[in-house]
């Protein structure tokens, strides 16, 4: 239907008016509602009942009559139970310490594959394995490299002389041994897309510093760090937030274990609603997490922002 | 040759020999663990779990035959093209219409809308996954194809409308306005000039949206039932078994690499874009 009409439009002379709106309403508010419908449908509307749902008792299997409870979910999570806070931690270690390895690998491999040399292009193609890998599969190779018994690593640690650990079993090594898949699976991206920006500065900059005598290093602080330093932000938000999120490889690896040494805060959340089907609690915890990400992502844009500002003050 | 050109020269020598370490070690840390899902999955039971690991052994083609044989694999192979090719084809299809009126208009509200697009990219989905559970419980779209393919586009459509609008940012709108000049309307314009220019762009947004469906697992997870398997979950599914068949596991998990590597490979071009929504340009 919709095309029919806007060419029957477009044959009559040329009119901005008529070529901007359809069936008389605005084109841009039809074209957009699609989209608009299926996401206030699917996202907006249930986040609204998860706050309601916040406030009561909800239990999937119904063995408790419901009830409202107002604040009482979120005193337990924020106060009273102190569980929350431990699978704040671990997630806070699991994201900061992966972006911070991948941020030092992906900024470290990009300055070197921003110059030319034998065999740039096989590493380039050598970092797009991981992408390829769906999660799943990734997590289950660790895994299978990660076993006390038969693993690669066990075997390589031993034939070196040492005592392998039981990298997935142990407290003390089982969030870092998922960090390191992590780091894995996701530093690819930080160095593609810092070498894009690399790639993206202008080399005359550079050369006209080299000419007034600036070191490789004052290069780099002054002129490179600075223009990159966007991309940087964009990056690190989006490291950050998807490092939040991780659920899939957290469940394979660990599912959360030993105890709770590796269960983030998705996890925990899981285990709430689909072990325990406490609904109303989860939902609480739930709220809690998209308010702390909003806050994350606040800091970062207003980081990009403040950023613009300072540019177009020097620039002046 | 003066001493300091020899120094350079051996400067240079031992720089180049650096480099050559580096992208090996590289190459190992990233290649290594897909070798070993490689070798794993063409090892016979007993190669798999001899100590220590073997390097060198005949390859069987037996777990591979296994898991085709296997009606359960096939099945979850099948829910994950259906839903993948669905849920890519919706995105495409809603996406594109917000995604032109974002590129080409400015209107009140504009920004923010689009921008309420990131946000809710940005949102762990665990968070909806409570009140989407019970929606689904009461639509009785629970372990249906179409309760998935709904909510992989719900998840897709943010990415897609911003993929989309800064590829159609990059054509100028003067190219639309001749055509319009010209007697075309704005839906002929659209279609005979601007899509295909952005159409390799269209194709790579269309395999990013189909990497996110494939390797979706929450939702296919807990949304999904015994009929609607995706094979991320059938291969989680191994985990908790008390014997785990390794060598199957990785032949499933190597035909799960597959339709992804293709995908990567034919997007490179746009593989920045992809990565960051259209953020940065690769």
């Amino acid at each position: 239907m919709a095309s029919v009409e806007v060419s029957q439009q477009g044959r009559r002379p040329y009119r901005a008016e008529q070529r901007n709106r359809f069936l008389g309403l605005p084109l841009h508010y039809v074209l957009i509602a699609p989209t608009f419908l299926i996401v206030f449908g699917l996202l907006v509307y249930p986040l609204g009942y998860a706050i309601g749902l916040s406030f009561s008792n909800k239990i999937l299997t119904g063995s408790v009559p419901f009830k409202w409870v107002g604040l009482e979910n979120y005193i337990d999570l924020l106060v009273a139970k102190s569980e929350m806070w431990t699978s704040v931690w671990v997630t806070l270690r699991f994201a900061l310490v992966g972006v911070l390895f991948e941020f030092i690998i992906g900024l470290g491999l990009a300055m070197v594959l921003n110059r030319e040399f034998i065999g740039r292009t096989w590493l380039r193609v050598g970092l797009l394995i991981p992408l390829m890998v769906p999660p799943l599969a990734s997590g289950l190779v660790w895994r299978i490299m990660y076993d006390d018994e038969f693993g690669v690593f066990s075997h390589l640690i031993r034939a070196l002389g040492g005592d392998p650990p039981i990298f997935l079993g142990d407290p003390n090594y089982a969030l870092y041994a998922v960090v390191a898949t992590e780091v894995w699976r996701s530093s690819p991206f930080m160095v593609l897309v810092l070498l894009a920006a690399l790639q993206a500065q202008p080399q005359e900059t550079i050369e006209a510093a080299e000419v007034d005598g600036a070191s490789g290093w004052q290069v780099f602080r002054l002129i490179t760090l600075p223009f990159i330093m966007p991309v940087i932000i964009v990056a690190l938000l989006f490291r950050t937030v998807d490092a939040l999120r991780t659920f899939d490889l957290i469940f394979l690896l660990t599912a959360g274990g030993p105890g709770t040494t590796t269960e983030v805060i998705s996890m925990f959340i899981y285990r709430w609603g689909f072990r325990h089907f406490k609904l109303g609690f989860t939902s609480a915890a739930s709220i809690l997490l998209l308010i702390a990400t909003l806050l994350i992502c606040v800091f970062y844009l207003r980081m990009l922002v403040v950023r613009q500002a300072a540019v177009q003050l020097t620039e002046r | 040759m003066t001493r300091s050109k020899i120094n350079a020269n051996r400067l240079s020598t031992m720089r180049n020999v650096a480099l050559l370490l580096l992208v090996a070690s590289v190459w190992i840390f990233y290649f290594f663990p897909i070798y070993w899902m490689v070798t794993s999955s063409l090892k016979t039971r007993v190669d798999t779990f001899s100590i220590p690991p073997k390097w060198i052994f005949s390859p069987t083609f037996q777990h591979f035959i296994n898991s085709f044989s296997d009606p359960k694999f096939m099945k979850a192979v099948q829910n994950s093209l259906v839903i993948t090719v669905t849920t890519v084809l919706f995105s495409l299809l809603l996406g594109a219409w917000a995604a032109y009126a974002f590129a080409r208009f400015r209107f009140k509200g504009s920004l923010a809308l689009s921008f309420s697009l990131i946000v809710a990219r940005m949102m762990p989905p665990i968070v909806f996954i409570v009140p989407i559970y019970l929606l689904f419980n009461s639509l009785k779209l629970r372990n249906t194809h179409i309760g998935l393919i709904l909510i992989f586009t719900v998840f897709n459509l943010p990415f897609t409308v911003w993929m989309l609008k800064s590829f159609f940012e990059e054509v100028p709108i003067e190219l639309e306005e001749a055509a319009w000049i010209d007697g075309a309307s704005r839906l002929q314009a659209l279609t005979r000039v601007t899509l295909p220019l952005i159409a390799p762009g269209l194709a790579a947004t269309a395999v990013f949206a189909a990497l996110l469906a494939w390797n979706e697992f929450l939702f296919a997870l807990l949304l999904g039932g015994p009929s609607t398997t995706t094979l991320p979950v059938f291969l989680s599914s191994y985990i908790g078994e008390r014997t785990i068949e390794w060598g199957e596991i990785m032949a499933t998990a190597v035909i799960a690499v597959v339709p992804p590597t293709i995908l990567v490979m034919l997007v490179q071009q746009n593989l920045i874009k992809g990565l960051t929504l259209g953020a940065v340009k690769g």
